[in-house]
C-alpha cells in the first residue's frame, strides 16, 4: 500500500483527462485554419494564381468538412475569378481515416460562378495558361506565310547550288583547255614567214620567165612542187580553221547558255525555296491554325499540370536509401493492405456550374492519385442546355490511369448552338475578322502513352466574317474582302495527331474549295516577286565571274583572225600567172 | 538560463526518490527524442502523470532532450530505414501497418520507427544511470561543496535568491 501510494497519483488521471480536452479543443478550433490553408494551397499550386476560401467548418456528425466560398483567381485577368464555388461540402469516412485514409464518399459542389469579378485583384504566380511558350510558338510555324526578305533570299542562294557558277567554271576551264591548244597548234602550222617563202619562190620564177623563157620551162618540176606544197599547207591551215570554227562555236553557245542560266537558277530556287501554294497551306490552316494550335498548347498545359495528381510516384527501396528527407519528417514506408486503399480518394463529386442564370450539372468519379489501387479509372461528365451563349453541351470522358506506364486519357465534347463571340483569325497576310456565327462542333481526343490525336468537326452557321485591310499589300486583297463577306457559313475538320512534344495539325473546310484559286493566286505572285529578287541578286553576284569568262572566250578571236589570214594569203598565192 | 539551471538544480536537490527524477528523465527521452505529436506520447503523458514522478525533471528532460533529437534525425531516419526494410519483420510490419492503432502511431515513419526503438532500448540503462548518478551526487558531490567557499560565495549570490526562492515541485 505504501509502495502504491509512493508511485500512484490518482489525480493525475483527472489532470491527463484535462489535458486531452483541452487538446481536443485546440485541434478542433485550430483544424479549420489548417484545412482552409491547405484548400489554398494546393488549388494556388494547380492554377498559379492566389485561391481565397473564406471559411472551412469542421462538423463532427457526420465527420466532415463544410467550405464556404472558394475564389480562384483568373491568372489571365487578376481582378476576376477564374472560379467561384459557394459551397463544398463532404463527409469523411472515420473508419478509413483511422487508417490514415481520406475518403470522400460524395462532395456536393454548388454554386460555381465562372468569371465573377474580385473585391481586390489577386496574385499571379506562374506563367498565364493563355500564353504560348516560345517552343510552342515554333509548332505554329505551319501556318505562317514566308515573309521574303533579304535574309531569306541570301539563305536560298547559299542553300542552293547553282548551276551557273558550275557551268562558269567548266566553260573557263574548256576556254583554258583551247585556248592552250590553239595557241600550240597555230605555232605549227604555215606561217606568215613560210608564206613569203613561197612569195619569193614565186617571184623567182616570174623573173626567170621573163628572162629565157626556154630555161623557164625546164623549171615546170619545181613550180609543180611550189603549187602542190601551197596546196597542201592551204589545205592544212583550212582544215584546221573549221576545227576551231566548230570550237568557237561550242565556246559560244556554252557562252550564251551561261549568260542565260542565272534566270534559270532564279527560278529554280523560287521553285523549291519561295512560296508555293502547298508551303502557303489551306486558307483552313491560314485562318483557324493558329488559334487551333494554341488552344492544344492550352489543353497539353492543363494536362501536364493534371497528371502529376493522378499518378503517385512510388519510390523504390534504393530510392528510399538515397532520399534525404527533410529534417523531423521522415520518409512513410508503405506495406501490402490487406483491404488496398487509396490514400485519397473522392469516389463521387457533384457539381453545379451556374453560367448566365442557368445551371451546368456534372459528375466526377473516383478522384484519386492511387487508381492503380482502385482499379477505376476517374471519370466525367458535364452537361447542359440553354446556357446563354450555348443553347447545349456535353463534355464527358476517363483519365484511366490504371496502369501508369501507360495511361490512356479520353476526352469528349459537344458542342451546339454556340455564338462564336468575335474573334481575329489568320496571319497578317491575310486578317480576317469573325465578327459572329454560331458553332456545332464535336471534339474527341485521347492522349494514350505519349500519343495524342484529336478529331475535331463541326459547323458554322449565320456567319459574319470580314477582312481587316488588304491581303499583305497583293492584289488579292478586294477579292478576298469580297469573298469573305459573302460567307454566311462554313464546315471544318480538324486532326491533331503525334506526340504532345511533336505533333501535326491539319485543318480542312468548305473555305478551302472556296478559295483554292486564290491561294493558288497568292501563291503565284509570292513567287515571282522571290524570283524576280533572286534573279537581281544573283545577276549582281556573277556579274564579275561571267565578264571574265567573256574576256577569256574573246582571246580566241584573235587566233580565228590569224588563221583567216594565213588562208587568204596562201589563196592568193594559188592565184599567181605562175600557175 | 539562471533560472532553468536552478530548477535543475532544485530538482537534484529535492528529497524526491532518485528513481522518481531517473523515471522522469527516461520519459523525457521518449517524449523528446521520438516527434512531440505522435501518439504514443499521450500514453507518456498519461504515465507521467498517473505515476509519481517528478514533473520538473520531466519537462527540463523533455526541452534537452527535444534539442538532441534535433541533430539525431539522420540517425533516427538510417535506423527506422532499416528496420522498416528488413526482410524478417516484413510480415510483423505488414500486420501492423493493417492495424489501425499502429497506422494513427505512423509507426512506418522512419524518423518515429528510429527514434521510439532508439529511445525504448535507452531507457532501462538511462534510467539506472541517471538514477545512481542521482545518488552519488547527493551523498559525496553536494556535501563536498557545501563545505567549499565557492559554495559560500554562491550562496551570496542573486542566482542562489533565485534558486532558494522556487517553490518545490515533484
Amino acid at each position: 500500500m505504501k509502495i502504491m501510494k509512493k508511485w500512484i497519483r490518482w489525480e493525475g488521471i483527472l489532470a491527463f483527462i484535462v489535458i486531452a480536452i483541452l487538446l481536443a479543443f485546440f485541434w478542433i478550433v485550430l483544424v479549420d485554419g489548417y484545412v482552409r490553408r491547405g484548400i489554398e494551397r494546393t488549388i494556388a499550386f494547380l492554377v498559379g494564381a492566389e485561391v481565397n476560401v473564406d471559411d472551412a467548418d469542421l462538423t463532427l456528425s457526420p465527420f466532415g468538412f463544410v467550405v464556404t466560398r472558394i475564389q480562384v483567381t483568373s491568372p489571365e485577368n487578376p481582378e476576376v475569378n477564374a472560379v467561384e464555388v459557394q459551397r463544398v461540402a463532404f463527409t469523411l469516412d472515420t473508419a478509413r481515416l483511422l487508417m490514415r485514409k481520406t475518403v470522400i464518399e460524395s462532395m456536393g459542389i454548388e454554386g460555381v460562378a465562372l468569371g465573377t469579378p474580385r473585391d481586390r485583384p489577386g496574385r499571379v504566380y506562374r506563367q498565364r495558361a493563355g500564353e504560348v511558350s516560345p517552343e510552342s510558338q515554333k509548332r505554329l510555324l505551319w501556318f505562317a506565310v514566308p515573309d521574303i526578305g533579304r535574309e531569306d533570299i541570301r539563305r536560298a542562294l547559299e542553300s542552293a547550288n547553282l548551276e551557273t557558277l558550275k557551268s562558269i567554271r567548266a566553260l573557263n576551264q574548256e576556254i583554258e583547255s583551247r585556248n592552250s591548244f590553239w595557241n600550240r597548234r597555230i605555232d605549227e602550222l604555215p606561217d606568215q614567214e613560210r608564206l613569203r617563202e613561197y612569195q619569193d619562190r614565186i617571184a623567182q620564177l616570174r623573173e626567170a620567165r621573163e628572162r629565157d623563157i626556154r630555161a623557164f620551162l625546164l623549171k615546170a618540176g619545181e613550180i609543180r612542187d611550189l603549187y602542190s606544197d601551197i596546196t597542201s599547207d592551204l589545205g592544212l591551215l583550212r582544215s584546221s580553221y573549221e576545227q576551231f570554227s566548230e570550237d568557237y562555236r561550242t565556246i559560244n553557245t556554252r557562252l550564251s547558255e551561261v549568260v542565260n542560266q542565272p534566270a534559270q537558277d532564279a527560278r529554280r530556287i523560287a521553285r523549291k525555296y519561295g512560296p508555293s501554294p502547298e508551303g502557303i497551306g489551306n486558307i483552313s490552316g491560314l485562318l483557324f491554325g493558329e488559334q487551333l494550335g494554341t488552344w492544344v498548347e492550352l489543353s497539353l498545359r492543363w494536362h501536364a499540370r493534371i497528371s502529376p495528381m493522378l499518378d503517385r510516384g512510388a519510390l523504390t527501396e534504393e530510392e528510399q536509401r538515397e532520399l534525404r528527407p527533410p529534417r523531423s519528417e521522415g520518409i512513410d514506408v508503405r506495406f501490402r493492405e490487406y483491404a488496398p486503399m487509396p490514400d485519397f480518394l473522392i469516389r463521387r463529386a457533384a457539381a453545379s456550374v451556374i453560367t448566365r442564370g442557368r445551371t451546368l450539372q456534372g459528375t466526377l468519379q473516383n478522384i484519386t492519385p492511387d487508381q492503380d489501387i482502385l482499379r477505376l479509372p476517374l471519370t466525367f461528365i458535364f452537361s447542359g442546355d440553354n446556357l446563354g451563349s450555348l443553347a447545349e453541351i456535353r463534355l464527358d470522358g476517363t483519365l484511366d490511369h490504371i496502369n501508369p506506364l501507360e495511361p490512356r486519357d479520353t476526352v469528349r465534347l459537344g458542342v451546339k448552338g454556340y455564338c462564336i463571340p468575335p474573334m481575329e483569325l489568320g496571319p497578317e497576310i491575310l486578317p480576317v475578322t469573325l465578327k459572329e456565327g454560331i458553332l456545332d462542333t464535336g471534339l474527341e481526343a485521347v492522349l494514350s502513352a505519349g500519343s495524342l490525336s484529336a478529331d475535331l468537326s463541326g459547323a458554322a452557321r449565320e456567319v459574319s466574317m470580314l477582312v481587316r485591310r488588304g491581303g499583305g499589300g497583293t492584289d488579292l486583297g478586294a477579292a478576298l474582302a469580297d469573298a469573305f463577306s459573302g460567307i454566311t457559313g462554313f464546315s471544318f475538320d480538324a486532326r491533331v495527331s503525334g506526340s504532345p512534344e511533336d505533333y501535326g495539325i491539319s485543318i480542312s473546310s468548305s473555305h478551302d474549295q472556296v478559295f483554292q484559286g486564290m491561294i493558288a493566286s497568292l501563291a503565284r505572285d509570292l513567287s515571282a516577286k522571290f524570283e524576280a529578287q533572286a534573279r537581281a541578286r544573283l545577276e549582281q553576284t556573277l556579274k564579275e565571274p561571267l565578264d571574265s569568262l567573256k574576256t577569256r572566250a574573246g582571246s580566241l578571236d584573235k587566233i580565228g583572225e590569224e588563221l583567216q589570214e594565213r588562208i587568204v594569203s596562201a589563196e592568193a598565192l594559188l592565184k599567181d600567172s605562175i600557175f | 538560463m539562471l533560472y532553468l539551471m536552478a530548477r535543475i538544480l532544485n530538482v537534484l536537490n529535492s528529497e524526491q526518490d532518485p528513481s522518481q527524477i531517473s523515471l522522469a528523465f527516461c520519459f523525457s527521452m521518449i517524449a523528446g527524442l521520438t516527434p512531440l505529436m505522435s501518439p504514443h506520447n499521450l500514453i507518456v503523458l498519461f504515465l507521467v502523470l498517473f505515476l509519481r514522478v517528478n514533473l520538473t525533471a520531466f519537462l527540463i528532460g523533455l526541452a534537452i532532450f527535444s534539442g538532441i533529437a534535433y541533430l539525431l534525425d539522420p540517425l533516427f531516419h538510417i535506423t527506422g530505414l532499416a528496420l522498416l526494410s528488413a526482410e524478417p519483420l516484413e510480415g510483423l510490419w505488414t500486420r501492423m501497418y493493417n492495424m489501425p492503432a499502429f497506422r494513427i502511431e505512423r509507426f512506418n515513419n522512419t524518423i518515429v520507427m528510429g527514434s521510439l526503438v532508439f529511445s525504448l532500448i535507452l531507457f532501462v540503462p538511462v534510467f539506472f544511470l541517471s538514477r545512481a548518478g542521482i545518488v552519488k551526487y547527493r551523498a559525496r558531490f553536494l556535501a563536498w561543496m557545501n563545505k567549499t567557499k565557492l559554495a559560500q560565495v554562491i550562496k551570496a549570490s542573486t542566482f542562489y535568491k533565485v534558486y532558494t526562492s522556487l517553490p518545490f515541485r515533484g
